[in-house]
């Protein structure tokens, strides 16, 4: 299990989710990748996203006040 | 209805009663009440980008523009405006939206001061303003004031614009892969 980091901090939507559709690509099953961005729209997008495809949504914290990260574990 | 399970891990971060996200469902229903309430309120649909209009001509003018004579103005009676903005109520519904936002924002304690991550990612952004600015010359009205305002009122402009819009935004995701 490798865990990787995204940093999309100052990206705005809809380039975070691109960003996480285009990481999550080069994860294999059972990889982990944390997420922080400060785009409050990009949470909701990635967190609709990655349950639509299927992906655990393990940890989802507000670090700072108006800055996130999200971490993913790919399933498949 | 299936569950989502991004909303139940949302749901249980702890946080202050904005914090809460709303369902697509609700923010379609508060949307919608609201912008009748404007339409009933104000006797007109409610606008965002005429007023961008009417400060920019002003501002022309003040720079010492001669654009009280364009059709624009002129044939559409809009002069007035053109000597002060301040006369227009979307002068003040958009400086509401705008007040409503950082309001909003500070509620919920996620207010920060946020710089573009990339500079040309700006510009773009910047170029993409002027045209949906020229755009919405062009169709009289946003996807305010032409799309949310003109279906509100039953109006077929509404739909023809989203028409046109649907277009656009298709356009716009083909596009976006292939410069970011």
């Amino acid at each position: 299990m490798v865990r990787y980091t995204l940093d999309a901090i100052g990206e705005i939507c809809p380039v975070p989710l691109l960003l996480v559709h285009r990481k999550m690509a080069e994860l294999l099953p059972g990889d982990e990748l944390l997420v922080t961005t400060d785009f409050s729209r990009a949470v909701r997008n990635i967190l609709d996203w990655a349950a639509r495809e299927g992906h655990d949504i393990l940890i989802v914290d507000e670090v700072e006040p108006g800055l996130w990260s999200v971490t993913l574990r790919k399933i498949r | 209805m299936e569950r989502n399970p991004a909303q139940d891990t949302v749901k249980k971060i702890s946080c202050p009663w904005s914090k809460r996200y709303w369902s697509y469902q609700a923010g379609a229903l508060a949307l919608g009440g609201l912008s009748l309430a404007y339409l009933l309120l104000a006797r007109r649909p409610w606008g965002i980008t005429s007023a961008w209009a009417y400060w920019t001509g002003w501002l022309a003018q003040v720079l010492g523009g001669e654009v009280s004579s364009w059709p624009y103005w002129r044939d559409m009676g809009l002069t007035v405006y053109l000597a002060s903005p301040w006369l227009y109520h979307g002068t003040w519904s958009n400086l509401g939206l705008i007040l409503g936002a950082l309001l909003s924002s500070l509620l919920a304690r996620e207010g920060r001061w946020r710089l573009p991550r990339r500079w040309p990612v700006a510009l773009v952004g910047l170029a993409g303003g002027l045209l949906m600015g020229y755009g919405a010359r062009l169709a009289m009205g946003c996807n305010i004031g032409a799309l949310l305002g003109g279906i509100g009122a039953f109006s077929p402009h509404g739909w023809l614009f989203a028409a046109g819009l649907l277009a656009g935004a298709a356009l716009g995701a083909w596009l976006l892969p292939r410069l970011f």
